[in-house]
């Protein structure tokens, strides 16, 4: 059955109408946030009272916290160097479904190590874990959850890094897609605590080795220095459960603050820690930070947020090298800026069908070998993979 | 001397087949290139080269749009990515045993098999047999450039031939083309046209 057409076509007015009076709220709020960013640009002892004010009474508090910087500085971009080593890693997982034949699961890791300066080829590496048969089916019954897998997943990226770094021609960045802070839903169950433990040592380690980490976030949506503003603007609010709780600055994004101050590609923002539960568990050394990076052409910003551990923010000379390593890497990708680096990580990782076909079939003759019963995959499955010439969107 | 390999055989059929290469095995291979297939110990199928594609991807395109790209880009791009090139090779003939025909293969490579450039030995040898009968095979198909592709495989021919001593090739190769197009006037002239630039 196709879209009923018509139906949408009824709904598109009522729906444009709304947009439009949600961008002209979000419009006068973003105003709003703005005056408050230049009113409170050097008054920073004093929003960081603020947030330790509002920490004492909401403990799920997530915000920014500012550093050193005026909150509307513009930094521009340093000279790169004419050598150094840059390693990206992505990851992408086959997700055990109760559909298949077997349940099993795997975790894809590819990583990529270019010298730039160099005139070579860079090095392509790829790590395939197939979790353990144990590791799928939870003690309580059920099976391993999807974000779980992700969140296996973003240790496993960090692992291969320091696992594949090698030699390294410093300075030595290496780089993941996403946030440096792992942010799930199920914060508090036991194994994402040892999973997040695990995570830090690994970043530990990469720091051990000179390695500089960074998470990069294309087109964020983070609304961390709103909510840092909120509390100025609504200081009692914090002892409200959240659930009935107004936000003020609602749909005012972050980079919508900035966009006008980074203009020149290679300029970024302040620094600023992340406040969350979540983010002081890692420590001082590395607690996230993050600042926006104008990654843009002239003429063409394009704003991204870029996630660094504490002892990076620490060092000025290290950010600015962060900020035109990245710059860099983003115009490779010419009209559409985007680390090439990061970009061929995720072309290594992926994992096609014809490739988790061929993994289930080898499960599957092993399974054989053993004697081990194999059931049919489910006919409701079997029925999707009909050749149908219609396939769902896969936005 | 040494086999130089240039790819591996993607699809095939009984007139031609295609190899897909890598684009740093791009050195070796030309237009007009004689290349063999070693099917059996005693059999091999002969072609020449008379198209060579290089395909774009989603991301080459978007390379295209950058200003500069540094050249580890690039050789990320011609050594690591799978950017496909393939190249159309028209079948010639077949060697069975100790003796070339310049027939249609009986059968033709399956995928993957391996092909090779023909060494300048192996070019005197397969052109140098009977009456140049494999000229029909390139004459046939008037969807190719066969005018280049003729006078390409007479100068890479021409200058093995006379390489082993037998500078009466070339002479006898054109009387041969005259002999065949003699009712294609305009064709003639322009294979003519383009063996003059040799």
């Amino acid at each position: 059955m196709p879209v009923n057409l018509l139906d949408i076509q009824k709904k598109l007015q009522s729906f444009g109408e709304q947009a439009k009076a949600r961008q002209q709220a979000i419009t006068h709020r973003q105003q709003e946030v703005a005056d408050l960013l230049e009113g409170y640009a050097d008054r920073l002892d004093e929003l960081r009272a603020q947030v330790d004010r509002a920490a004492a009474q909401n403990p799920n508090l997530r915000c920014a916290v500012p550093r050193e910087e005026p909150l509307n500085s513009v930094i521009p971009m340093p000279e790169l160097p004419s050598v150094f080593t840059l390693l990206a890693a992505d990851g992408s997982q086959i997700n055990p479904s109760r559909h298949t034949r077997i349940q099993f699961c795997v975790i894809n890791v590819g990583v990529v190590k270019m010298v730039r300066g160099s005139s070579q080829a860079p090095e392509i590496m790829t790590q395939s874990q197939l979790l353990d048969y144990d590791a799928i089916y939870l003690p309580g019954g059920g099976i391993i959850s999807e974000g779980m897998v992700a969140l296996k997943r973003d240790l496993r990226e960090r692992e291969a890094l320091a696992d594949l770094a090698g030699e390294l021609n410093f300075p030595a960045i290496s780089m993941t897609d996403g946030p440096l802070e792992l942010y799930h839903e199920f914060q508090e169950s036991a194994e994402f605590t040892q999973t997040l433990e695990e995570y830090m040592t690994v970043l530990e380690h990469l720091r051990e080795l000179g390695l500089i980490t960074l998470g990069y976030v294309d087109k964020p949506g983070s609304d961390l220095i709103g909510r840092l503003l909120e509390l100025v603007i609504q200081p009692g609010e914090e002892a409200t459960p959240p659930i009935h709780r107004q936000r003020r600055f609602a749909g005012v994004r972050d980079i919508q603050l900035v966009a006008d101050l980074l203009t020149r590609p290679g300029d970024r923002s302040a620094l600023f820690a992340i406040y969350s539960q979540t983010a002081l568990r890692f420590g001082m050394d590395l607690l996230p930070h993050f600042f926006y990076l104008n990654v843009g052409s002239p003429g063409k910003p394009h704003l991204a947020r870029v996630e660094v551990p504490g002892w990076v923010a620490r060092d000025r000379a290290l950010v600015g090298l962060l900020q035109a390593v990245l710059t860099e890497q983003s115009a490779i990708m010419g009209t559409r800026p985007y680390p090439y680096i990061l970009h061929r990580a995720h072309e290594v990782a992926v994992v096609t069908m014809p490739e988790q076909q061929h993994v289930e079939d080898m499960i599957v003759a092993e399974f054989s070998r053993r004697g081990i019963p194999v059931d049919e995959g489910s006919f409701k499955q079997y029925h999707k993979d009909l050749p149908t010439g219609k396939t769902r969107y896969q936005g | 001397m040494t086999e130089i390999e240039i790819g591996r055989l993607l699809r095939s059929g009984t007139t031609g087949f295609v190899i897909g290469c890598r684009v740093n095995q791009l050195e070796a291979p030309s237009f007009g290139a004689l290349v063999r297939v070693p099917l059996e110990s005693d059999y091999q199928v002969f072609g020449l080269i008379y198209d060579i594609q290089i395909e774009d991807d989603g991301l080459v395109r978007q390379l295209i749009t950058a200003q500069d790209v540094p050249e580890e880009v690039l050789r990320d791009n011609r050594e690591n990515r799978n950017v496909p090139v393939e190249i159309g090779v028209l079948a010639l003939g077949y060697q069975h045993g100790e003796r070339i025909f310049h027939l249609l293969p009986p059968r033709p490579p399956l995928s993957l098999d391996a092909i090779y450039l023909c060494t300048p030995a192996e070019i005197v040898r397969f052109t140098g047999i009977g009456r140049f009968g494999y000229f029909r095979h390139i004459l046939r198909d008037r969807n190719k450039p066969v005018e280049e592709l003729l006078a390409a495989h007479l100068m890479a021919a021409r200058s093995a031939h006379e390489e082993s001593g037998n500078a009466d090739w070339y002479t006898q190769a054109l009387q041969e083309l005259i002999t065949l197009m003699r009712d294609d006037y305009q064709g003639l002239i322009n294979v003519l046209s383009a063996a003059s630039d040799i």
